[in-house]
């Protein structure tokens, strides 16, 4: 009898450890939106961003970052924790291209266990809807999804992994889009002094 | 048998080599070697046949083309999703940065209003 109930035990304690490793990859797989009905736009955007990059490939990319580059050692702190980065932006010549069935789909996710609104900004002049939402993971952040929906765009961020508040906030003051520009600009005009 | 002192002497005497003695010895000395390196060709023959050898050579030359053209693909690849990393925090700081400043979290900074519509790249 007292076999039976220790061997119990044992079993009991062997699925909780099963349950519990299966349930981390879960967390983090759970942060990942299925964006698969926005591909159809891409036919119909005048531009288009589309980045997919899994966990593997973020850190195969991230052995390829200069540790010389300061922008570069900060993405490469940040990639560090991360499982998955997706970014799927349009840009439409015309107003409604996109149908409000394709935004809800992917708010219907958000609107999911786990997920919580950080930030949301409406406008019904210009129609635009911004919407921040994040994934808690203990005192971490699991999961971010960036929702930017105007008459004429719509771009979606889903960044899946673990990734600290601070670094938001680190992710939102460098890596501007024209950053490498006006570092070149900074450059002529440093050389232009020197001349 | 017994040898006078004169038949010693005699025996003993410098004599001169032959006319042809270097040439004597330094053609056995190339016989010599020559049968070394055909007895040694023999035996690396007996054990590498020269057809093996040829297929060896060309699997080394696949292998070394193939090494290169893996390590170039992978370069590739590797600069490529950098890249990709690079445009997808780039667009997430500047849709970041829109978000926080339409609703008003954040001061509009000159990184914003020059940013205003991102860079897209054409696919």
């Amino acid at each position: 009898m007292k076999e039976t109930i220790s061997r119990m035990k044992r079993l009991g304690i062997v699925m909780l450890f099963a349950v519990a490793s299966l349930a981390l990859p879960v967390q983090g797989q759970g942060a990942k939106l299925q964006l698969n009905n926005l591909e159809k736009l891409s036919h119909k955007a005048s531009e288009v961003v589309d980045v997919t990059l899994d966990g593997p490939m973020l850190q195969f990319a991230s052995k390829f970052l200069d540790d010389k580059d300061e922008d570069e050692v900060k993405a490469k702190a940040l990639l560090k924790g991360l499982e998955g980065v997706y970014v799927k932006s349009f840009e439409f010549d015309k107003d409604d291209e996109y149908s409000a069935e394709d935004v809800e789909a992917i708010r219907a996710q958000l609107n999911g266990p786990g997920w919580s609104k950080m930030v949301e900004a409406r406008s019904k002049r210009s129609h635009e809807i911004d919407e921040v939402f994040v994934m808690k993971a203990g005192d971490k952040i699991g999961g971010i999804a960036v929702l930017v929906a105007d008459a004429r765009e719509l771009t979606v961020v889903n960044i899946v992994g673990t990734i600290d508040p601070n670094q938001i906030r680190e992710l939102a003051d460098h890596f501007e889009p024209n950053h490498e520009q006006s570092k070149h600009k900074k450059d002529k005009e440093h050389k232009g002094e020197k001349d | 048998m017994h040898f006078s002192e004169d038949d010693l002497r005699a025996a003993l005497s410098h004599q001169d080599p032959s006319p042809d003695f270097t040439q004597r010895v330094m053609a056995s000395i190339g016989q010599a070697s020559e049968r070394r390196r055909k007895a040694a060709d023999a035996r690396f023959a007996s054990l590498v046949p020269p057809a093996m050898l040829r297929w060896a050579a060309a699997g080394v030359a696949a292998c070394l083309l193939l090494g290169t053209g893996w390590f170039d693909f992978r370069h590739t690849e590797g600069e490529r999703a950098k890249e990709q990393a690079m445009l997808a925090l780039r667009v997430t700081n500047a849709k970041l940065n829109h978000v926080f400043v339409r609703a008003g979290l954040q001061h509009t900074g000159p990184a914003e209003e020059e940013n205003s519509k991102i860079r897209k790249e054409h696919l």
